[in-house]
Formats: C-alpha cells, structure tokens, sequence
C-alpha cells in the first residue's frame, strides 16, 4: 500500500512531464514570427508548458511531503470512492475479476469500435448493431428488452435529429452502404 | 420605465402571433437547452433564415426568449444524469447529480427552477433600469487589460473546484489552456499542434487547425466518463439506483441560501454585461463564491443545495445582462446575441444608444418577453420537475447507449466532423482516469473555454502597453482583479496546509 502510494504521484508527475515535453517539442513547428506581437504563437503554449511542469512538480512534492509527514492519503480512498461510489476500497479494491476487466475493456473500447465501422458502413446502419452491443455489456440479457430499447432509441434518434432537425450523419464509404443510409434517410423524411 | 414595461407586455400579450412566438421561443428553448449535443445556439441558427420574413420586434423577442430558457434548460440533463445542456450548466453537475444520486433531485431540479427564474428575473430589471449606463461604464471600463485580469480572477478562484487538491485543480485548468492553443494563434492565425513530428515521422492534421471545441470535450468529459464510471459499477456490482423524488424545495430552504442567491446575481450580472465572458464563468465564478463563503462548505460537490442555487442563478442572471452592450452599444457577448445582432442588420437596424429612441416598441416588448420568460420559466419548471425525474425510473442500462448515442449525435451535428467524436471518447476515457485521480474535469474544461479568449486578451494587452507588465497595474479594475485572483491562490494555497494540518493533528 506505501508503496503504491509513493509510485502513484511519481507516475502523475511522469504522465505531465511526458506530456509536457511531447507537446513543447512540437512548438517549433510554428514558432513564426509575427510583426505586431513579439512573442510570437509560440510565446503563449511555451508559458502553459511551463506552468504545467511547476505545476505537476508541486503536486508532487505536495503529495511527498504529504507522505513524509506520514499522513493517511485521504485522496487515495476519495480518488477509488469517485469512481466507485463506494465508501469501502479495500472491498472495491479486492475486486477483480478476469470477466469485469473484460467486460469494461470491451465498454470502454466499443465507442472506438462503432466509430471505426460508422464511418465506413453509415451511421444509420451501423447505430442499431451499436445499441445492442452496449446493452450486450451492459449485462442486459432479455431478449425483449434487447430488442425493444434498440428500436426505441434508434427511432428516436431517426425521428429526431433525421426528420425533426435534418441532422447530416454520415452515411459511410462503401457503395452498398452508402444506398442502404439514403434510403433509410429517405423513408424517415418522406415516410415511404 | 413602469410605463413602458406595461406597454411592452401588453405588445406581447395583446397580439396572438406574439403569444405564439413567445411560447415557441420558451418551449424551443428548454427543449433545445435540454438536449445534450443540441443546444440554444443550434435552434437559433436553424431558425435565423426565417427571421428574415418575422416582423423584427417579433425575431428579436424570440431570440431573447430563446436565450433565457435555454440556459436554464441544460440544468436538467445536468441534475438527472450528469450531462450539461450547455456550458453554463457544468457547475450545475457537481452538486445537482449527487443530489440525484442522493434520491433528492427534485428538490434539485426545483432549486434549478426558482434560481434560475430569480436570477433571469432579477437580471432583466436590471437590465431594464440601466442598460444604457451601465454598458457605457462597462465597456469604457473594461478593455484588454481587463478582460485578461478578469479571466486570471475567474481562473484563480475556479481552479479547485472539482478537484481532490488545489495543485490537481491548477493542473487541470492549465491541461485545458493547452489544449485551447491547439488551433490558429489568435494574432497572426498561425496553425498550432496541427502538425506533429514524433520519432522521425511528420503528421499533419487539417481538421487541428480548427482547433478543439469545447462542446465535445464537454460531452466527454461528463456525459461518456459518467456513463463509463456507471458501466463499470454495473460490472462490478455494486451500481445503486438513484431514488426519483418529487420534493420541491422548501421557502425554508431557499431563506437559508438567500445570500448565495443575491451574491450570484451580482455576479452572473456583471460576468454577463462583458462580452465573451458571459454565463459560464459567471455560474464558475458563482459556484465557487458561495463554495468559499458557504458554512456547508465540506458538503459542496457532494449534493449540496447551495451550489446548484450559486450556478443556476448566476448562468441565468447573465442572460439579461448580456443584452446590455447589444442593445445599448450593438456589441455582442456570445453567438446568440451575435444572431440577435444579425437579426437586426436583416432587417435594416442598427442597434446602439437611439434604438430607444428610434425603436421603442421593440425594445420594451423583448425587455417585457425576457421577464415573462424567466417568470415562466417556475411554472413551467415546476411542471417538469413532478414529470421529468420520472425518467430515473427508467433502468441505467437502457438509458446508458442512447446517452451515448445521443452525445456522439451532437458532437458530429456541430461542425459534421467525424475528429469531435473521436475526441469526444477519447475525452470520456481521460475523464474517467483524471476522476479517479481527483483531477477536476470542470477545471479543464474552464480552462479550454476562456484559455483562446484569455490569449486573445493577454496578446492585445500586450501590444497596448508595448509589453511592459507594469502596465496592468496603471488600470485600477485591472489591477484589483489581478491582485484579488493572487490573493485568492494565496489564501487556497494556505486553506489547503490548514486541511493538511487538521487533519494530521492527532485525534
């Protein structure tokens, strides 16, 4: 535990520094000048990188000091509870299971996934099958509910940002594809 | 003045085309307002085209109505689940959804319908009573230099707020000024951070150059973290339902806050009348005042009434102010009054100090639709407090991928770039991981918000005073904003050793 607690400011801090530095290495690529401001649009990302570094580094020594002092880290148990919403971390600390790491990879993981095919196969395609996985890892097994709540959100978002507000989704890449969103586009507008 | 608030109330009441644009500005507004991706902004230009065949008293009046209810509109998605309607709503979240959490977000809700009526309503008769003055002090008042102190104030008095510590609060407003350089340079228009050359390879970015808006960092940060942190619990077992409570607040309990109350109002009223700043430092400004005054101040980000009253008056009270340099001066604060300004060059006008000379009726029947709107606005409220809390009946796992759905919706809708939902998601999963390490999601989105406004400020101030700092201190309010903001760091900095050593000191 001490010692989680020693690496976790140290790995904040690092996680700034890295930040910090990838993003200060990208500055001379448009460090231009400009005739009517001497500091030029470098001058203003080059003061919040710096103050991103004193800033991290006083976080940390903040949280050092903190743990030389030898205080109990509230932040710790606040910072689990946050998430959890649970008052107990070491029980919630205690839980893990192979199947929730799974199951919440796959959560965070899926927006990423529907992005990927939305683009290429259509939002209007692709939303319905996106629903359903959510729910899928959302542990929602009837059947009736899978398919109720798809169709209802689904229509909803049809009927909504489609024919209410003429919301331009995309339509995806791919020929097949391409027609099916149209037509679907179509029928919501015109209701043929 | 009486007289011509009657007038202008009898305009809008006695002519049913009136009534009809009057209760479609209202309806459209908290509709829009409420629907997180969709906002006030989107009605407004989906509507400007039609403007041009509206009689112009009409068009104005809509817009202004528009503009009242969809402020308060967004507190709602923002109580019950989380998720900002607009901006201005984000300081609503910290307090309103653990209320909700909590089986209190009627009382939520409730509290968010009175403030935000009281603080319109308050802001509107100010606004009545002394457009022309006070825009005349303000913008004489308030240039560069001001705007750049105002901003470092707003920055340095916000900066903790949501956070575990002071420092993670500091380092969560500077993430977000980083991430408003990405984009052109407000001077030159230099492309920044579109360009990338990491180990040996070069990669360019044209979408970048438009930089990142804070509406889908805003929809990530809090709509798909929550939504993220509500999957895990529910993988984990150990989700628990929030209870739907129907309890409006007591009198009792809003005489308890009046002070927040008044305290908000002064200052969503001045953050209102500068252009730019507006409601959403004035609700961050708001919140973290009745934080630093409150005697409940422990019990603030855990579900206390005080903060959704600071945030929701204060967003509100900065709606009528906002109307001050427009129609006084013909300067707008924030794109809707811009449309407003639009409206009245469609049509020919040009607002500054003779429209009330020159166009009185218009004037007085907005000033009269602004108030009846934020009057409304409890009637209406109380109505959707006894009907929307209903919708947290309504299972998390089915709610939670339309949630998401209609975030992605809104982040493409806002400029059909495809990059916003990337960010958008990619948002969510850092504020999932900067919450569970107590960094404050409200401080990085504060910080991208007025980090492209407090570089534009900082650049001209510069010019105007031919960089010597000094300058600063030659303006008085510039100079007493600069040093309230330091006086405020100081004072966090040593609040926070005093916790440090409270809670070391043994028992």
């Amino acid at each position: 535990m001490m010692m989680r607690q020693v690496w976790r400011p140290a790995l904040e801090w690092l996680v700034w520094v890295v930040l910090v530095t990838v993003a200060y290495l990208q500055i001379p690529t448009f460090d231009q000048e400009i005739s009517v401001y001497a500091y030029g649009p470098s001058g203003w990302p080059r003061a919040v990188c710096v103050a991103l570094l004193i800033g991290a580094t006083c976080q940390l020594g903040w949280q050092i000091m903190t743990l030389w002092r030898d205080t109990t880290s509230a932040d710790s148990n606040r910072e689990i509870t946050a998430v959890t919403g649970s008052k107990n971390a070491r029980t919630v600390a205690a839980f893990s299971s192979y199947q929730s790491i799974i199951q919440r990879g796959c959560f965070f993981l899926a927006p990423f996934l529907y992005l990927f095919v939305a683009t290429r196969v259509g939002f209007y395609v692709s939303a319905p099958f996106f629903i359903l996985l959510l729910l899928l890892l959302l542990e929602v097994r009837s059947i009736w509910a899978l398919l109720s709540v798809t169709l209802t959100i689904y229509g909803i978002a049809l009927l909504v940002f489609t024919r209410l507000f003429f919301v331009a989704l995309p339509v995806g890449r791919a020929n097949p594809f391409y027609d099916i969103n149209n037509a679907i586009i179509a029928i919501v507008r015109t209701g043929i | 003045m009486i007289e011509s608030f009657i007038n202008g109330t009898s305009m809008l009441f006695g002519d049913p085309i009136s009534i009809l644009v009057f209760a479609c500005g209202l309806f459209g507004g908290m509709l829009f307002g409420a629907v997180p991706g969709v906002n006030m902004l989107t009605l407004g230009a989906v509507l400007l085209p039609f403007t041009l065949t509206m009689d112009p008293a009409h068009a104005v009046m809509l817009y202004s109505v528009i503009y009242c209810s969809g402020v308060f509109g967004g507190a709602i998605t923002a109580i019950l689940f989380n998720i900002p309607g607009a901006p201005e709503n984000a300081p609503t979240c910290f307090d309103g959804y653990p209320m909700t959490v909590k089986g209190r977000a009627g009382k939520a809700i409730g509290a968010a319908v009175c403030c935000s009526a009281l603080g319109g309503v308050a802001s509107t008769c100010l606004m009545m009573g002394a457009t022309g003055a006070i825009a005349n002090w303000a913008v004489r008042a308030f240039g560069p230099q001001e705007i750049f102190a105002l901003i470092f104030f707003g920055l340095s008095v916000s900066a903790s707020i949501g956070a575990s510590t002071l420092w993670k609060g500091w380092l969560s407003v500077f993430a977000g000024l980083l991430i408003a350089t990405v984009g052109t340079d407000p001077v030159g228009g230099i492309p920044r951070f579109n360009e990338w050359a990491l180990f040996g390879k070069e990669y360019k970015s044209y979408y970048l150059s438009a930089g990142i808006h804070f509406i889908p960092m805003i929809l990530g940060f809090f709509a798909v973290s929550e939504v993220l942190v509500q999957a895990t619990n529910i993988a984990k077992g150990i989700r628990e339902r929030p209870k739907a409570s129907l309890d409006f607040p007591s009198a009792a309990e809003f005489w308890r806050v009046r002070y927040t109350m008044l305290r908000s109002v002064v200052i969503g009223f001045f953050a209102g009348i500068l252009p730019g700043i507006g409601a959403t430092l004035a609700a961050f400004l708001g919140y973290s005042q009745a934080q630093r005054w409150s005697r409940n101040r422990a019990n603030f980000g855990k579900g206390e009434l005080e903060g959704v009253v600071a945030s929701e008056t204060a967003n509100n009270a900065a709606t009528g102010a906002a109307m001050i340099p427009l129609l006084a001066l013909g300067l707008p604060g924030g794109a809707l009054t811009a449309m407003i300004l639009g409206i009245f060059q469609i049509h020919g006008m040009e607002p500054g100090p003779l429209i009330f000379i020159t166009s009185g009726d218009l004037v007085w029947i907005t000033f009269a639709a602004m108030f009846w709107a934020n009057l409304l606005i409890v009637m209406l409220g109380w109505v959707q407090t006894k009907t929307v809390v209903h919708i947290l009946r309504v299972p998390f796992r089915w709610l939670a991928p339309g949630i998401l759905l209609l975030a992605a919706i809104g982040a493409f809708a806002l400029r059909n770039l495809i990059i916003d939902v990337w960010i958008m998601f990619a948002a969510g999963i850092i504020g999932y991981f900067l919450r569970a390490s107590g960094y404050s999601a409200a401080g990085i989105v504060l910080g991208l918000i007025l980090g492209k406004l407090g570089e534009s400020a900082f650049s001209k101030s510069m010019q105007l005073m031919q960089y010597d700092y000094t300058g600063f201190f030659s303006r008085p309010i510039a100079a007493i904003l600069l040093a309230l903001g330091a006086m405020a760091i100081l004072s966090s900095i040593v609040r926070e050793i005093r916790m440090k050593n409270q809670a070391m000191a043994p028992g």
